[in-house]
């Protein structure tokens, strides 16, 4: 053991020997600590196949291999005092065994097999299934990445199921769904169960094993297997008792008080409990299911029973209440006893579905990868055949982390024999930075791990307080914010390294409505209606955004070129530029609002473009041409692309096309007197052509090089919005190329494709990646919080931050599963907020809970992107919103901060060192992309289009493979193709004629001649080549056989050339003996030609 | 050279080398060379080896006789039977079936890896059973593994099967390779292009006539370049040490640097773009045989693309797979529509398909095509073959559709309808393919041909076995022959090729530029599944993962020494993530750091902006000529024109509307059609509520629903959810219509249609035209009443966006008016939104419309000034340009 490094030593979360938990604040290095240790696991030996290192996404996978290779490559090749230092850091020792070491681990790495895996979870499990067993009936099974399309089909088929049997349970069960709750509702009901396959599959095997018996746990949870809540109200003898007294001292009262009494004695003497409890529930309980307003008042005070009347009225409707909940809890289970069936059913459906296609989803993958794992036969094999028995786990990221990929984690971990080596693991993440709820990442399993790794593996416990990235400004407010926060538990107060870095908090003032904009469009007179030409209907939320979005505009504005910052990579001051800012949102509302500001504010950005490319319009653009091409009558789309700048149409233009009402292509192509209409016309029917037979691809490259379409597009688009155009119409056609190189391609199934993707909220095509920017100038980057994740910025700001975290809501499964249990203690589905029953409760504040501190976590994910200078704004909400926002908190925090102030207006500030050095800004160096100026190049190659063989020609093919096998003692050729058994028999026996043939036995008879040769090929020294059939030598002469299937008389002067040819080669190779040159013909017949 | 015997030489990769073997043939054989046999790896080498044996003679030769081993084989196959491919699937997916062993999987899937691990262990000697089993126990370390048993014994049992039945392609290839060993009589050489042992048979034919073989490996180096590379790449077998100790000299290392260049692109473009501009550049240099190495195979298309643009065309040798063909897509188009059952979108694939109905002539096919478009949203047709068939043919009789629906009716008749062995599914395929006149059509084209050859071949090869198959399960099949047969366009001669990385082996180029060379394309294939395991492969002496990736570094070097000037490119970012160069790359350049030449990575060049045209302005602010300003207005007309002029203007004056699309459930559109003709006839037969019971009246509304939907939820049983919320909610309805009528409010009529004419102040005319949902009577005058299929928050929602339509019937029924309401029903109790002082609504309106519709004809323009709610689901987003308005 290293005992020389103290527990505290960061350094000690990189010792090999050390099992350690690492719980790491924003801006640690996380990655810089993973790599490290790493980097010291191979120093000290460990073979890379040893080593599994899981982190969440497959960017985040990618990002550590580089580093890690970049470093080895670095090491590889840098002098004595860099490797040295680099290992100092690193707590290794700096000797020269060491540094050797150090310059050989880049090829040992690469040369490892198997070799160090960096991956997901997803990637690793998809490993592990690729390993499973044949038995397991796995094999062939692909990865679907789009379920959308399979999920139709399942709901379709459990349609068509139910329909068979309109009677049976799963029918009953739907229709009660259907009404209940709608299509939609149903649908997504049945569906819940998809995204939870593991999760139901754990949550059935408790329960007992099938639905049967999980619906039999619920009744039982939900009190619906006892007796009717109603009844046992009704016959409450307790509550009738009190309700009597309560009734008995209100007779005493005020008027209304004795109304109260006279319905409430009316209500005990009803005979029913239905009845009973309704004419209760109308009396103490307002609508919504709260308690009435109750006050003794003076008429009670006065006979002394204020407080008795009012424990009466408390008791009774807490009785009242619990029958409420009672009720409830039966409802739930009915609404459970009907979607579980559906719900089961549709999950059987979409397993067929997902059979037939030979695929797998995420959902499967986690399952099967558990069940595979955790069966004491394939869990070993699925080991022994990925040759894998890590020595060292590395985990990063790990608040992400879902209860069911730690059971897999376990049950791989289980699988090593008592006898092995067991592992040492490196658990790194931050639970503060949680933010992936909504797929089920469970920050809790953190805290659980450390506590499992403790008692397991001795691991130690660390925790990184200090940041490498942020000022002491952006530190003080992440304090005071997070440090009061009461969800927030745990919070430690965090440090900085940076202690000089200046820097700047600023919260501005929630915006309003425009008072001027608001007279503008004062709302018209009564009876005035508003005239739709002239003036636009009004947008209340609209203006607040644009101004603010307008106020944050001019403020980077200001500030670019101007403003002094620190370069992330150098440390040195310099003037700040667009690529130093990042606007962060936490949803996508109202982004249009902020990208078309800074549009007219002439701020170059980078959009918030996850999975938008098809909705661009440049993108709809190429959508609607090939729907055209697909579909000629569609009028809407020509119109389209007429409008679009590759023809860029004006309206005028198509009000003459559409004049005389006939269909717009068949216009278009006869309005010969307009230029732009024959071009279009010549275009577009030139592609309607080629769409038939040409992919996708290249049909869209056709588009973009015969349509001019970059040229037209630059020229209609302003420069601002001209590259992510351009890098929108280059991604389409990479879409085109990913999408349509696949299985059966067709113009219409491409179309169907793009439409699915587009619905697909997470496999929608990214929109491009801008390319070739001045480095000196940048972009803006528009970002979501979650996007935003694992980035930062010197100048961070947080917009829209009064927007209200979006509420769980709509039917969804309810799940408890606590960390580290094999199996969840609770799932229900749960159809809306509303009636929510008792029993649920628990669960439901525990997802409300988890729900706020997720929404703090965001906040801190977003403050902590922050480098130096942070800036908060938002619009006021239109109806009295919540006090209680990220604007408020973070303006709280500010004014509360180190040397923080609040303004009038309810912003705050808050700096700390120089921040307002003045600097020179850097002359933008774009440097102008070169235009290639190719000098023009001939035509290079050319189409031969493969001519048929004739019947004739064919023949002589296989003749001269016949004679070739005959002549050579070689077996008979295969069946040519084109030739049936008989018409080759035919051949054969042609062949074999010849050869016997008395005139023609000297040349294929051995014994007859000195030597022969087949198919003989001979160069000459000008590089020109001949192919002689047969060549056969005799004491008096050298005779060329060239074997001829045709007619007579054909081309008699070419073979005459030819001929001649060949025996002058052969003269000039075997110089010596007279040479003689004949025509074999089919018939045997020879011509001696020489 | 005369005596028998095996010798083995090794000759240094490079440009050098066919003339060094030249001279080793010459030298050994002199005048002989044509009594010789040459083997060479592929014929693709035939060509510079002539020539440097030309060139070595000085003279005029006779030429050994060339051959590739593939070659030699076909000349001693003889009558000895093969299994083909597609036979023993079916035959081994048929005794697994019988096996049942492996439950529910795949057994395609895993009959190939089956297939494909017999035909890896060809070559291999057979062992025991229990041999074997005890191999795969101690290779996994894992003892009394059932599955791990179980896997050894399918091993075994396929071994078997190749071994001692009819041999597979690759068995009987080795065979006929040991009967032309067996029987040789000339002396033969042999060119090995890998580092791999010479094959077996070679010794028995050493023994009997004389063999050299001639190993392309690289050695110590004795030029700057493979020395520079050495130290880069050491040669296989040496114990080199690290990088840090292979230091080459600075010049060596400058040498090589000159040839090669490491190019990082950000995208796929920007690659491509490169690989374009520098194979033209090598082009106009007067560079010839030139190589692109499609390392990836997207990035290599996108460059050809490119490069076709400038008329420069390749030569593809890499192949795809026949599936990615329109040929091979129309046959499953049609397979498809059999399978969906006539699903309306698998049908217009169909039909659109190439080769189909060829003999139709264009514009009459696209009449055809476009009759069928129509038909199919005329008629809501969702899926259901048997109707299509009959009713379009009806529907269409005369015009040119019929014909292709004719078609496709006999094609259809022609498939069987039960299970059926493969050979019987293909023969009908085949004359489905006639009966849809498609096949001379498909023999028009490479790749058309190759699907109809695939199938013929398939059909034979497939005959006797009596596996019946299911429609899916052969499908299945064929998708899977398809996907491995591969098509090569072969009809394009270039001196620039198209080339896959193997294929490059000890050919010579002027240039090459490998694109996709990331450390995913640029990596050894790594095996899985049974034989995934390495020390399985290493026992059955399989090329384990070390070899591979010899043999990929070797493959580079080679090219590298070969070729006059090399690039590789990668992209250095994909979907977002880093993409890092492949290893063997990185370890090159970092010998050029090394050496202190400096890093040879490179960024690719900038993409080249497009030529500047002049600006070409966008404007949505038509103005209309007089006569095309409309003189009808519907509602929603006018609603259009509230929402967005611009809107109306597409919709109203071009009269471009979104394509009706096939509903494939019951839109809320059909529904609300449904219940308004219900609740029509309902009020019909009961003008009088009162003079019935409430029980008499809620039954006689649920039994109208009930018959109303029958149909629909015969289709689909998800119809039941407007169903039975109708039915469920009938009582309530009647409850507030009997309300109603108590308190004075008589049903008069429903569904009236109205029109009135205004005369406008320029004197122009406009119609407003509509239908009234329901006129009551009352005592005070009439009240309107529209159906709204939603919930009242929702009506409320809309009517409270300056909504006009109560307005505007009012307009049209007149002075009588005294109420006007929206009835919304998707409630349990119907609620009713009335127009506050309907009449004062519909003054406003009517002097609106008589300020707007003049100021149309004098020339106002209708701007594009929708708002959000408005754009959200508008379809005309792509006319009025609204993203790109300032
Ligand atoms: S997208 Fe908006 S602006 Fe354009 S036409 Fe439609 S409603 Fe009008």
């Amino acid at each position: 053991m290293s005992t020389h490094i103290p527990a505290h030593d960061p350094l000690r979360a990189l010792d090999p020997a050390c099992s350690v938990v690492v719980e790491a604040c924003a801006g640690s290095g996380k990655t810089w600590t993973l790599v490290s240790r790493l980097i010291r696991l191979l120093l000290d030996g460990v073979p890379p196949g040893q080593i599994l290192a899981i982190t969440y996404t497959r960017k985040a996978a990618r990002e550590i291999e580089e580093r890690l290779l970049h470093w080895l490559g670095e090491l590889a090749v840098a002098d004595d005092a860099w490797v040295g230092e680099f290992l100092a850091l690193r707590g290794a020792a700096r000797s020269d065994a060491q540094i050797a070491r150090a310059r050989g681990l880049l090829e040992t790495v690469i040369r490892a097999r198997p070799g160090l895996t960096i991956n997901t979870f997803h990637g690793w499990f998809s490993s592990l299934l690729g390993a499973a067993p044949l038995s397991a009936g796995l094999g062939g099974m692909q990865l679907a990445e789009r379920t959308a399309r399979l999920r139709d089909q399942a709901w379709g088929g459990l349609m068509r199921r139910a329909g068979r049997d309109e009677d049976g349970e799963l029918a009953q069960s739907l229709r009660w769904l259907l009404n209940q709750t709608g299509l939609g509702g149903t649908r997504a009901l049945a569906s819940a169960l998809i995204d939870r396959r593991a999760e139901w599959e754990a949550w059935q095997a408790a329960c007992g094993g099938d639905l049967d018996a999980v619906l039999a746990h619920l009744a039982q949870c939900f009190g619906a297997d006892g007796a009717d809540p109603l009844a046992t109200l009704f016959e409450d003898a307790a509550l009738r008792a009190a309700l009597a007294e309560f009734a008995r001292l209100l007779g005493q009262g005020t008027d209304a008080q004795q109304r109260r009494a006279v319905t409430l004695e009316k209500a005990l003497g009803l005979a029913d409990a239905a009845g009973f409890h309704a004419a209760l529930r109308a009396e103490l309980l307002t609508k919504a299911g709260l308690p009435t307003a109750f006050k003794p008042g003076r008429a009670m005070e006065k006979i002394g029973a204020a407080e008795r009347t009012q424990q009466l009225f408390d008791a009774c409707v807490e009785r009242l209440l619990c029958c409420a909940g009672e009720v409830e809890d039966r409802a739930a289970y009915v609404l459970n006893s009907h979607a579980l069936r559906a719900a089961v059913a549709m999950l059987d459906a979409y397993d067929q579905v997902k059979r037939a296609a030979g695929t797998l989803d995420f959902g499967d993958l986690e399952w099967h990868a558990a069940r595979l794992l955790a069966d004491p036969q394939t869990g070993p094999f699925v080991q022994a055949r990925l040759d894998a028995r890590y020595t060292h786990l590395l985990l990063d990221e790990f608040q992400d982390t879902n209860p069911l990929q730690w059971q897999v984690l376990m049950h791989w971990l289980d699988a090593y024999a008592p006898d092995q080596v067991q592992p040492r693991v490196f658990v790194v993440g931050d639970p503060k930075q949680s933010i992936y709820r909504f797929r089920r990442a469970d920050p809790r399993i953190f805290a659980h791990a450390r506590t499992a790794f403790a008692e397991r593996f001795g691991a130690l416990d660390l925790r990184r307080n200090e940041t490498r990235r942020s000022s002491p400004a952006v530190v003080s407010v992440v304090n005071a914010l997070f440090g009061a926060h009461p969800v927030f538990e745990g919070f430690a107060p965090h440090t900085t390294a940076q202690h000089g870095l200046p820097g700047a908090v600023t919260v501005l003032p929630p915006f309003g409505h425009d008072s001027e904009a608001a007279s503008d469009s004062a709302a018209p007179a009564e009876a005035e209606v508003r005239d739709p030409l002239g003036t636009p209907r009004p947008a209340a939320e609209d203006s607040r955004r644009r101004r603010e979005a307008d106020a944050m505009c001019a403020r980077l504005k200001a500030m670019a070129g101007r403003q002094t910052v620190r370069d992330p990579h150098t440390g040195q001051p310099r003037a700040a530029h667009y690529g130093d800012m990042m606007i962060l949102l936490r949803r996508r509302t109202g982004l249009a609002v902020y990208e078309a500001a800074l549009r007219a504010h002439g701020i170059p950005y980078f959009g918030a473009s996850r999975g938008r490319l098809l909705d661009t319009l440049e993108a709809s653009d190429l959508q609607a041409l090939l729907r055209f091409l697909s579909a000629p009558a569609d009028a809407l789309s020509l119109a389209h692309v007429l409008r679009s700048p590759l023809f860029a149409f004006s309206d005028t233009q198509l009000l003459r096309l559409t004049g005389d009402g006939g269909s717009l292509w068949g216009a278009l192509r006869h309005a010969s007197d307009d230029a732009a209409c024959t071009r279009a016309a010549a275009l577009l029917s030139g592609w309607l052509a080629a769409s038939v037979r040409l992919p996708v691809h290249d049909l869209l490259d056709r588009v973009f090089h015969q349509g001019e379409l970059l040229a037209r597009y630059a020229a209609t688009v302003d420069a601002m919005a001209w590259p992510g155009v351009r890098a929108n119409l280059e991604a389409f056609i990479e879409l085109a190329l990913r999408v349509d190189s696949g299985r059966y391609p067709s113009l219409p199934r491409f179309l169907d494709e793009l439409s699915r993707l587009r619905d697909e909220d997470d496999e929608a095509p990214d929109e491009g990646l801008i390319q070739g920017e001045d480095p000196a100038r940048g972009r803006v980057r528009v970002l979501t919080v979650h996007a935003a994740k694992g980035l930062e910025a010197p100048i961070v700001w947080l917009a829209d931050a009064i927007a209200r975290p979006r509420a769980d809501s709509g039917p969804r499964v309810l799940l408890a599963w606590p960390p580290g249990d094999p199996a969840p203690t609770h799932l229900s589905l749960l159809h809306r907020k509303d009636s929510l029953g008792s029993v649920r409760q628990p669960f439901i504040e525990a997802e409300a809970r988890a729900a706020a501190r997720e929404d703090a976590n965001l906040l801190y994910v977003a403050v902590t992107r922050a480098r130096q200078f942070l800036f908060a704004s938002g619009v006021s909400p239109s109806r009295g919103g919540d006090a209680d926002n990220w604007l408020s908190r973070l303006a709280e925090a500010t004014a509360t901060g180190e040397g923080g102030m609040r303004d009038e207006q309810g912003g705050a500030h808050l700096a700390f060192g120089d921040v307002d050095e003045a600097c020179e800004a850097p002359a933008s160096s774009l440097p102008a992309a070169p235009v290639p100026d190719m000098p023009a190049l001939p035509p290079i190659g050319e189409r031969r289009p493969a001519l048929a063989l004739t019947d004739e020609q064919r023949w002589g093919t296989g003749l001269h493979a016949w004679l070739e096998a005959l002549a050579s003692g070689e077996p008979p050729p295969a069946r040519a193709t084109g030739f049936d058994a008989a018409r080759w028999a035919e051949l054969e026996r042609t062949a074999r004629g010849l050869v016997a043939s008395p005139a023609l036995r000297r040349f294929f008879d051995p014994a007859e001649h000195l030597w022969a040769a087949c198919e003989i090929e001979f160069v000459l020294p000008d590089g020109s080549l001949g192919r002689i059939d047969r060549l056969v030598e005799f004491d008096d002469a050298l005779w060329v056989l060239d074997y001829k299937s045709g007619g007579d008389g054909v081309h008699a002067q070419a073979y005459v050339d030819q001929l001649t040819r060949y025996a002058d080669a052969v003269t000039a190779i075997r110089p010596g003996k007279p040479l003689r040159a004949a025509l074999l013909r089919a018939d045997g017949r020879v011509d001696i030609l020489i | 050279m005369s005596a028998a015997g095996l010798e083995l030489l090794s000759l240094p990769p490079g440009p050098g080398l066919f003339g060094q073997v030249a001279r080793i043939l010459i030298g050994r054989h002199g005048d002989a060379l044509a009594d010789t046999d040459l083997l060479l790896p592929s014929m693709a080498l035939a060509q510079p080896l002539r020539a440097a044996l030309c060139a070595a003679a000085g003279r005029a030769l006779f030429m050994p006789r060339l051959l590739t081993p593939d070659l030699l084989a076909q000349r001693w196959q003889g009558d000895h039977p093969t299994d083909p491919h597609s036979r023993r699937l079916l035959g081994l997916v048929a005794q697994l079936r019988r096996m049942g062993w492996l439950g529910e999987a795949d057994l395609w899937s895993v009959a190939r890896e089956l297939i494909d691990l017999a035909d890896a262990l060809a070559e291999v000697p057979l062992q025991q059973e229990a041999e074997l089993a005890a191999t795969f126990a101690r290779t996994h370390a894992l003892h009394d593994s059932e599955a791990l048993s179980l896997e050894a014994r399918l091993v075994h049992a396929v071994w078997l099967a190749d071994s001692t039945g009819t041999p597979g392609r690759a068995r009987a290839c080795a065979q006929a390779l040991e009967r032309a060993a067996a029987a040789a009589t000339r002396p033969l050489t042999v060119l090995l292009d890998t580092l791999d042992e010479p094959p077996s048979w070679l010794n028995a034919w050493a023994a009997r006539a004389p063999v050299l073989c001639l190993q392309v490996a690289r050695g110590e180096g004795d030029d700057t370049l493979s020395r520079a590379l050495a130290a880069a790449w050491p040669p296989p077998g040496q114990d080199a040490g690290a990088l840090w100790s292979r230091a080459p000299s600075a010049d060596d290392a400058a040498a090589l640097r000159a040839r090669v260049r490491l190019v990082a692109a950000q995208s796929l473009e920007q690659e491509a773009a490169c690989a374009a501009d520098t194979v033209s550049a090598w082009l106009a240099a007067g560079r010839r045989r030139i190589a692109l190495v499609a390392a990836d195979r997207e990035a290599a298309r996108r460059a050809r693309a490119l490069l076709e643009r400038r008329q420069v065309l390749l030569a593809d040798e890499t192949g795809w797979k026949l599936s990615t063909t329109r040929a091979a897509a129309t046959v499953d188009a049609f397979l498809q529509c059999l399978a969906s059952d006539g699903y309306h979108r698998d049908l217009l694939d169909f039909v659109r398909a190439p080769y189909v109905a060829a003999g139709l002539e264009r514009e009459t096919r696209a009449r055809a095509v476009a009759a069928i478009d129509d038909w199919v949203v005329r008629r809501n047709h969702v899926d259901g073959l048997h109707a299509l068939l009959v009713d379009a043919a009806d529907d269409l009789a005369g015009g040119p559709a019929a014909g292709l629906i004719a078609l496709l009716a006999d094609a259809a008749a022609l498939m069987p309808t039960g299970n059926a062995p493969a050979s019987f599914w293909l023969d009908r395929l085949l004359a489905a393919i006639d009966a849809l006149q498609a096949r001379d059509a498909m023999l028009g084209d490479v790749a058309g041909a190759q699907v109809i050859a695939l199938l013929e071949q398939l059909r034979a090869d497939s005959q006797g076995v009596a596996l019946a198959l299911s429609f899916a399960d052969w499908r299945q099949w064929l998708n899977g022959e398809f996907e491995q047969a591969l098509f090569r366009d072969t009809e394009i001669d270039s001196p620039v090729v198209l080339t896959p990385l193997a294929a490059t082996r000890l050919r010579a180029f002027e240039a090459v530029y490998v694109i996709g060379a990331d450390r995913e394309h640029l990596a050894p294939p790594r095996p899985r599944g049974v034989l995934g395991h390495e020390g399985l492969r290493r026992e059955l002496g399989l090329p384990d993962a070390d070899a591979q990736a010899t043999r990929l570094r070797e493959d580079l070097a080679g090219l590298v020494l070969n070729a006059g000037d090399i690039v590789f490119s990668w992209q250095a970012q994909r979907h977002g993530e880093a993409n890092l160069p492949g290893a063997d790359l990185q370890v090159l350049d970092l010998m050029f750091q090394r050496a202190g030449v400096g890093s040879a990575i490179e960024a690719a060049p900038p993409l080249a902006e497009p030529p500047a045209l002049a600006v070409i302005g966008v404007s949505s602010a038509p103005s209309l000529p007089p006569e095309r300003v409309p003189q009808k207005l519907t509602a929603s007309a006018l609603a259009d024109l509230m929402d967005c002029p611009y809107r109306y203007f597409a919709r109203r004056v071009l009269h471009l509307g979104e394509e009706d699309e096939v509903e494939e459930t019951l839109g809320k559109g059909s529904v609300g059609e449904k219940v308004h003709a219900v609740l029509l006839a309902f009020h019909t037969a009961h003008p009088r509520l009162a003079l019935s019971s409430p029980e008499i009246l809620a039954d006689d509304l649920r039994r109208r629903f009930a018959e109303a939907f029958a149909g629909a939820i015969a289709r689909n049983f998800q119809e039941h959810a407007w169903a039975d919320r109708l039915q469920a909610r009938a009582a309530a309805y009647v409850d507030w219509a009997c309300a109603r009528e108590a308190a004075g409010w008589l049903f008069e009529a429903g569904e009236q249609a109205r029109s009135l004419s205004l005369t406008l102040p320029d004197g122009g005319a406009l119609t407003l035209e509509g239908r009234i949902d329901r006129i009551d009577q009352g005592s005070g005058g009439r009240a309107l009443i529209d159906y709204k299929l939603r919930a009242a928050d929702r009506v409320k929602k809309a009517q409270q966006r300056d909504d006009l339509q109560l307005a505007f019937y009012t307009l049209l029924e007149g002075e009588a008016v005294s109420d006007a309401a929206y009835l919304a029903l998707d409630e349990e109790v119907p609620a009713e939104l009335a127009q506050a002082e309907p009449q004062v609504a519909a003054e406003a309106l009517q002097s609106l419309l008589q300020r707007v519709f003049p100021a149309l004809r004098a020339g106002a323009v209708l701007p594009a000034n929708g708002d959000e709610a408005a754009c959200q689901y508008c379809g005309m987003r792509g006319l009025c340009r609204k993203d790109w308005l300032a």
